[in-house]
């Protein structure tokens, strides 16, 4: 258990809302000025869209290696140390289980852009936060959480298709493609 | 049994499940598709063999059981990124999701329940040798069998073009990119 003055202090009273919440939204600002406005994030994305390219224009790639592996190390330790400095105010023998993984999905599903997963979060957030709901009081047992979380995503993953493709019918090789 | 020997007893059973899911795993990738979600499908496939075994079917059964019922839900994987051009770390990590809670909302009512394992297999002149003995005895017939599948391995063909989109595999495409991306 922490002691009061170790903990990140909350922002709404009586929710588990924390300081450490403006904090992820002013990194994730400062992530998108870094990645969109600044030279050391334009070499970074060169270096993950063309590495070829990065390397003929002289950006080490080495360098960007590490200092992509720091950036995320560092984001990744402000979350853990926030969720236990946070709403769980002890250390339990298993911190935030999952989680990690779960980052990785919400990652993607915001299009690798700093903006994008705020919102991608948040849709997460919405989905964790309904499932321990459902438990609670539908009386499920969390492994149903669980199949509805995943079986959720999977929708989601389909439905964004969707979103990036027009779907026609066509019947093969009658008509001319228009 | 000093402790090389246990190490070395304890070593062959516990290769075995890495040996296996790690065999699916390169089939994918040698086919361009990065599944993530091979933990899912181990839980979902153990809770399958589990309930057959304990419920009389036999450890045949059991074992194809859990092959099909993993390969069904590796088929509902492909369904998201090969079907509907899903991310495959987003979709794989859903399934790993996905399987997990199917494994723990069918294997809850087994749990703590035990079966007949499979039988211990001992290699009749390799079990006597000196260390390595240890190696032999302790292993289930699983376990012999799995190095002989991977084998395998080596001799699949490599696309050439190792890509989930790889548009040569589908002679009908229900998705067509829109004039606008």
């Amino acid at each position: 258990m922490f002691q009061y003055d170790a903990m990140v202090p909350t922002l709404i009273a009586g929710t588990r809302v924390n300081v450490s919440f403006l904090i992820t939204l002013a990194l994730s600002v400062a992530a998108w000025v870094f990645m969109q406005r600044s030279f050391i994030g334009y070499k970074l994305q060169v270096g993950g869209l063309a590495p070829r390219a990065a390397a003929y224009a002289g950006f080490k790639e080495g360098w960007a290696i590490w200092l992509s592996l720091l950036i995320g190390g560092f984001a990744a330790g402000l979350a853990g140390a926030a969720e236990v400095a946070g709403p769980l105010g002890q250390l339990q023998r298993s911190v935030a289980s999952g989680y990690g993984y779960a980052a990785i999905i919400v990652a993607y599903l915001g299009g690798l852009h700093p903006i994008g997963i705020v919102i991608s979060a948040l849709v997460m957030a919405v989905i964790y936060i309904g499932g321990d709901n459902a438990m609670v009081s539908a009386n499920l047992p969390i492994a149903a959480v669980r199949v509805f979380q995943g079986s959720l995503l999977l929708a989601y993953l389909i439905a964004v298709a969707f979103v990036r493709y027009r779907l026609e019918w066509r019947r093969a090789a009658h008509r001319s493609p228009s | 049994m000093n402790a090389i020997e246990f190490i070395l007893a304890g070593m062959l059973a516990a290769a075995t499940p890495f040996l296996l899911a790690a065999l699916g795993e390169l089939v994918a990738e040698r086919a361009g598709v990065l599944n993530l979600g091979v933990e899912g499908l181990m839980a979902f496939g153990a809770v399958l063999a589990f309930i057959i075994v304990y419920q009389g079917g036999g450890h045949l059964l059991g074992f194809v059981a859990a092959g099909l019922g993993s390969a069904v839900l590796s088929l509902l994987f492909a369904f998201v990124t090969l079907g509907f051009r899903a991310n495959q770390v987003a979709a794989g990590l859903a399934i790993g999701i996905l399987g997990q809670g199917l494994s723990a909302l069918f294997g809850k009512t087994y749990e703590s329940l035990t079966v007949r394992g499979l039988p211990k297999l001992a290699l009749p002149g390799l079990s006597e040798l000196p260390v390595v003995g240890g190696l032999f005895v302790r292993t289930s017939s699983c376990g012999f069998h799995s190095p002989r599948l991977s084998l395998c391995g080596p001799y699949l063909p490599t696309p050439s073009l190792a890509s989930s989109s790889a548009p040569s595999a589908r002679t009908r495409r229900p998705l067509t990119p829109s004039a606008i991306r």
